[in-house]
């Protein structure tokens, strides 16, 4: 058995111990006035900041929300039993901050930064303050490179982009979640070798979920894990037990880990889920600072939580690195009214919404996306040529078949092209049914959308779409890769290309066995 | 109005009031002894803040405690304040003058607590010593508390030099685990 040298162990200590300075501390206090509610009223810190971090006893940590004439306010991030009044506060001289690095991914941690994963501690960079202002107008660009969502109605129709503000909006289980979960599972795409070798930079991705039940939580991490996702993700979760300072204060958190990879210059997508918990947890510590409340019995500033949050998403100037910040915030509307207060805010800062209706979602439409009314304002400067060029009739179609939809249902004698119009948005519709933590490939994407406009699919009965899509992509990957990898690689739709697919389609649809 | 601004304005009030009659030093002292007689008695805080008894009560309780101790201008304050309404308010307008007038004077006070009692020496070099760092005029209030261990802490204001073992100890904790 090795021996341990008492001698050797009091150098060791004497070692670790020389760093020790035992000069006199001299730090700021103030005393607790009153507690409760996760609130604490405090007198004296006189020279306390506003979002400054103060210590209570048993580790309590605050934040500094209230600078009064006479006193100071407090929100708790711990348990409020276990401070009384006549505590001591300690100032930390430090603004409420997340630790940033690369060993943040992969793990999951509170808002606070500190791991919840049971992994160990992390081996942290630097902490950057949660607020920090956005950047202004010199420092950006235009969003230009797509952020592929790897669902092809999102990224045919409503494409978004690296620096882009997409919300998605919807009522409780209609897939607002599984969108987003999809959206973090297909950027495994950007971090592989032929990514890289296409140009793609990769993109790093943060899920923040605000007030949600942690077995939900747990479900995502296990499938993030399940599709080897969580390498390039950090969650932080501030679940629904959590007190509600920290649910406010988490998607600041996410906003600052994902701007660490944008200051690198490279690519972060976050994900809040959601927003309306997290303005809900808002106007609960508000109501408990007794600021007044307004509409809904939100504060007045709740827009501003919602503004200065989302502004920070950003694609910067070259100058700068170009890194970008993508934001997908979540809102969950109530029976499908999008204009109650908080869902009208988010609408209007963000550069457009995904909207999810219940009634698709039903009708087995899936993901349930309403194209009628979901937009993104950034547009096909966010998509791949081939992706633009094949998508633009398909908007049409679809939009045409909505109109004339109503009239089928009468079941009267239709001419010929409106027939035409109805045969062909309904096979549409089918082609854009997919299933969860199915990510496509961009090319694909483009193969399938083609077929769907150019009108292969028309003769098809609609319960062959889809199993005559994914035969027909198997068949060109097999046959004839070279179109796939002419899109991938170029990212236009050449003549050649075209032909291509053209007499791929033709040749299989002789193949193709249609079932009984 | 807050509680804090309501007694800054008496206690400015009185301030003023007590120089133009030229007893400032006089009044001073009183009000240093009416905080000090209401922080010690905490019935006397308790029939003030009550709103069970009446005004005529609590005047002739006033002037029988502090008739004979007092100058006429603060007994006369302490009854106006009385009449006004705002007598619950006795505590912090007394604590707010104190504040104002050690302002005006340069002047702070210390609560410093040890783990054993100082001689009178080392008190006279703590004094010295925490005026050249404050660069005010510091009355120190001395205490001694065994958990401590040992060294000693000052507070001055909001602001506490801690040079105890406890903290030092604390630190050392903090550093190895």
């Amino acid at each position: 058995m090795a021996e341990v040298r008492p001698d050797e162990i009091s150098a060791i200590l004497r070692q670790q111990l020389a760093g020790f300075d035992n000069e006199a501390d001299i730090y700021d206090v103030g005393t607790v006035l009153q507690v409760g509610d996760g609130i604490a009223r405090v007198y004296g810190l006189s020279k306390v900041m506003v979002s400054e971090l103060v210590e209570f006893p048993n580790d309590v940590m605050g934040m500094v929300l209230n600078l009064d004439e006479d006193s100071v306010g407090c929100v708790l991030f711990g348990e409020s039993q276990l401070i009384k009044e006549g505590d001591t506060v300690k100032r930390t001289k430090r603004l409420a901050s997340f630790p940033v690095g690369t060993a943040m991914l992969g793990r999951v941690v509170n808002p606070l930064g500190e791991p919840i994963d049971g992994k160990g501690s992390i081996q942290h960079e630097a902490y950057m303050p949660i607020e920090r202002k956005a950047l202004g107008v010199v420092t950006r660009q235009s969003v230009f490179e797509p952020l592929q969502t790897g669902i092809t109605a999102v990224d045919a129709m409503i494409p978004i982009g690296r620096g882009q503000r997409e919300l998605i909006i919807g009522d409780r289980q209609t897939g607002k979640t599984a969108v987003a979960i999809d959206a973090i599972i297909n950027q495994k795409t950007t971090h592989t070798e032929e990514a890289k070798a296409n140009g793609i930079d990769p993109v790093y991705c943060v899920y923040v979920a605000i007030g949600q039940k942690d077995s939900t939580v747990a479900q995502v991490v296990a499938k993030l894990e399940e599709h080897g996702a969580m390498g390039y993700t950090t969650i932080i979760n501030a679940g629904a037990a959590t007190p509600a300072p920290l649910q406010y204060i988490a998607p600041y958190s996410g906003a600052t880990l994902g701007e660490y990879f944008r200051d690198k210059g490279q690519h972060a997508l976050v994900v809040y889920d959601d927003l309306s918990k997290q303005a809900v947890a808002y106007r609960e510590l508000s109501l408990l600072l007794r600021r007044p409340p307004g509409r809904e019995a939100y504060p007045g500033d709740v827009f501003y939580v919602h503004s200065r949050l989302l502004e920070r998403a950003s694609k910067l100037n070259d100058k700068l690195g170009g890194g970008s910040l993508t934001a997908l915030p979540i809102i969950e509307t109530q029976q499908g009214d999008v204009s109650a207060y908080i869902p009208t805010n988010v609408i209007s800062i963000t550069d457009g919404q995904i909207y999810l209706e219940p009634s698709l979602f039903n009708a087995g439409v899936r993901p349930a996306i309403n194209v009628g009314i979901s937009v993104s304002r950034v547009g096909g400067s966010a998509q791949i040529k081939a992706m633009k060029k094949v998508a633009g009739s398909l908007k049409l179609d679809l939009a045409q078949y909505r109109e004339l939809e109503a009239f089928a249902k009468f079941g009267s004698d239709l001419d010929k092209s409106t027939q035409r119009t109805l045969t062909r948005g309904a096979r549409l519709v089918e082609l854009l049914k997919q299933g969860q933590y199915t990510p496509i490939v961009v090319e694909k994407q483009v193969v399938s959308v083609f077929m769907g406009t150019q009108g292969f699919l028309d003769e098809l009965p609609l319960k062959d779409i889809k199993r005559f899509e994914a035969e027909f992509i198997e068949y060109v990957e097999l046959k004839n890769a070279d179109i796939l990898k002419a899109i991938r690689e170029e990212k236009v739709l050449s003549d050649a290309t075209v032909e291509g697919l053209k007499s791929n389609a033709e040749e299989f649809l002789t193949k193709f066995k249609v079932s009984d | 109005m807050s509680s804090f601004n309501i007694s800054t304005r008496y206690a400015n009030a009185l301030m003023e009031f007590a120089d133009e009659k030229k007893s400032l030093e006089q009044v001073s002292d009183d009000m240093i002894m009416l905080e000090d007689t209401l922080s010690k008695s905490k019935e006397l805080k308790v029939v003030l803040k009550s709103p069970v008894i009446n005004k005529d009560k609590k005047e002739s309780i006033i002037k029988e405690i502090f008739a004979e101790k007092i100058d006429s201008l603060t007994l006369d304050f302490i009854l106006f304040v009385n009449k006004k309404n705002r007598e619950n308010l006795l505590f912090d307008i007394s604590k707010r003058y104190n504040e104002i007038r050690n302002i005006k004077l340069n002047r702070v006070e210390a609560e410093v607590i040890s783990s054993i009692e100082f001689s009178d020496n080392q008190k006279i070099v703590l004094q010295q010593q925490l005026k050249e760092l404050s660069s005010k005029e510091v009355i120190p209030s001395f205490k001694t508390d065994d958990s401590l261990i040992g060294g000693f802490t000052v507070k001055i204001n909001d602001t506490v030099i801690d040079a105890s073992v406890k903290q030092q100890l604390k630190k050392l904790r903090k550093s190895l685990v």
